[in-house]
């Protein structure tokens, strides 16, 4: 009988996941492993509730499946896979080309709300965020808000695809997307005076790095230690070979 | 076993199921009631595992409906059912009710052209415009100047509305095709036609069908189990059934049940892909 392993979660590592899948089925005949995105807190409350095997998580739990987590007696073994990062960006048109971790707090908590305070235009700030199952905006919020309440109630909630299209389109927006995904279309910000460049994040310079992981229920029985130590291999391998991991969009 | 036409208003299952069981003299009426709904994409695959379900234990009375995969997980959260039959994602986390989703099988949705045309693959971009009705002409797609004629199903269907949800998506399904019944009908339609070009769901093609078909990659990538297991198929489906921790233990059962070995080849009769 052949292993089944069932991952969820993060939107980030699907495109990753899948295609380790695919080269583990192809190497392991009899063996099954099925994907599906939903978000990190999916990834999270999968491995929670028993309805997978893994997650794929890109932020940290949320506090109420945390309650859970702790309700439950459960503990999550977390395996780290590869990183991506948080790119801030504007419209290309916005003349700022560099925020610190201070001034990306105000902006973000909404207590600063007008782009004339940081030498723009006298426009109201627009920011764009993720939902709460998202990891990047979690993990985003983890270390820009750290001393704030919470992102403000001004912001836009938006899937990472729609706050693209938002930042090419608004000229006082603002909004994080992962390096996977970011466009031409949208001008990426320095933070604390490092470019978001492929280089600065390889080289783990960018202050912005979002850690991609899987995260199991409890210590991996040896099928499942098999497939992740595979995943880990593979994604290696991935990262050295010419052809970039991104898949079509 | 009774099931239910897929309602086109809301339907709590309890509601209808209880009064229907009442109406049995008590000698008939089972010791176990298992309440059922949701997903209209999912009832003939549910109506193949309930039969078995019940074959296997007797003494379960199950009540099946459809509904719409929102309205299944609005009447699991009430209380109202057992076990909601969901045929898209689940992104919102709510921890009131801790809702279980299993995964129990894959669909996916495949574009075929006639068997004559040199096509390998469309990028998702070009189905798009395919059906937004912004390429009309196979010389837009590499192809020989001539008129494509884009064969579809009616509205109100399972597959279509598949298509206008995550294939179309933010466009508007254009206006320029011709539509269908069944997909046998679109099948025989397609044979004859060299530049019709027609979308299926996987499962209402048996493997005959799926061999002998021309079906398109999608961005290079070819509808097979693995690439739908994976989600690196672009046009995949995925199916849960869904019971919350407080679920009665028949929906425990009866899931456990589809997971197993037995309800896993029940899927793959229907044609679906198998998660197990």
């Amino acid at each position: 009988m052949g292993v089944a392993i069932h991952i969820r979660g993060s939107t980030t590592m699907q495109a990753m996941a899948g295609l380790v899948a695919q080269t583990y089925m192809a190497d392991q005949p009899g063996h099954l492993v099925s994907v599906n995105g939903g978000g990190t807190m999916r990834g999270f409350e999968g491995v929670l509730n028993g309805t997978a095997h893994l997650g794929m998580v890109s932020g940290p739990i949320s506090e109420s499946l945390e309650k859970t987590r702790l309700r439950l007696g459960a503990s999550l073994a977390l395996f780290a896979i590869d990183y991506d990062a948080m790119i801030v960006a504007v419209h290309p048109s916005n003349p700022i080309k560099a925020f610190n971790f201070k001034q990306l707090a105000a902006i973000f908590s909404g207590r600063m709300r007008n782009w004339k305070e940081l030498g723009g235009a006298d426009a109201q700030i627009k920011c764009l965020i993720g939902a709460p199952s998202d990891g990047l905006t979690s993990a985003f919020g983890q270390v820009i808000l750290k001393e704030e309440i919470g992102f403000t109630a001004r912001a836009d909630v938006l899937a990472l695809p729609e706050r693209i299209r938002s930042l090419a389109r608004d000229p006082f927006a603002i909004g994080f997307v992962s390096q996977d995904a970011r466009t031409n279309a949208i001008k990426p910000l320095s933070i604390e005076g490092v470019a978001a460049t492929e280089e600065s994040i390889r080289r783990r310079e960018y202050p912005l790095l979002l850690s991609l992981s899987l995260v199991s229920n409890g210590s991996p029985p040896p099928s499942l230690r098999n497939f992740i130590d595979y995943y880990v291999r593979q994604v290696k391998i991935q990262k050295l070979s010419a052809d970039k991991r991104v898949l079509p969009t | 076993m009774k099931v239910a036409a897929v309602a086109s208003t809301l339907v709590i299952a309890g509601a209808s199921g209880v009064s229907s069981l009442s109406k049995l003299p008590y000698w008939r009426r089972k010791k176990i009631q298992l309440l059922i709904a949701g997903s209209g994409t999912m009832l003939q695959l549910n109506t193949a595992l309930v039969r078995a379900y019940e074959q296997q234990y007797g003494d379960t009375d199950v009540v099946l409906e459809a509904g719409g995969s929102t309205v299944g997980l609005i009447a699991l959260k009430s209380g109202a059912i057992d076990v909601a039959a969901v045929s898209k994602e689940i992104v919102e986390v709510e921890n009131d009710t801790f809702v279980r989703d299993y995964l129990i099988a894959k669909d996916g949705v495949v574009f075929a052209a006639h068997q004559s045309r040199e096509l390998h693959s469309l990028t998702r971009t070009q189905i798009k415009a395919l059906l937004s009705g912004e390429i009309t002409n196979w010389k837009q797609l590499g192809g020989a100047d001539g008129m494509i004629r884009l064969l579809s199903r009616k509205r109100g269907s399972a597959v279509r509305r598949f298509i206008e949800l995550e294939v179309v998506k933010d466009l508007e399904l254009g206006t320029e095709f011709e539509e269908f019944n069944s997909a046998n009908e679109m099948i025989q339609a397609l044979a004859s036609d060299p530049l019709a070009i027609a979308y299926f769901a996987m499962n209402e093609l048996d493997q005959n069908q799926q061999k002998s078909l021309h079906i398109v990659s999608i961005d290079q990538i070819a509808p097979t189990n693995s690439s739908l297991l994976s989600g690196r198929y672009p046009y995949t489906q995925s199916l849960y059934h869904v019971m919350t921790l407080d679920s009665a233990p028949s929906a425990h059962n009866f899931i456990h049940f589809v997971i197993s070995p037995l309800g896993q080849r029940i899927i793959t009769q229907q044609n679906f892909i198998a998660v197990y």
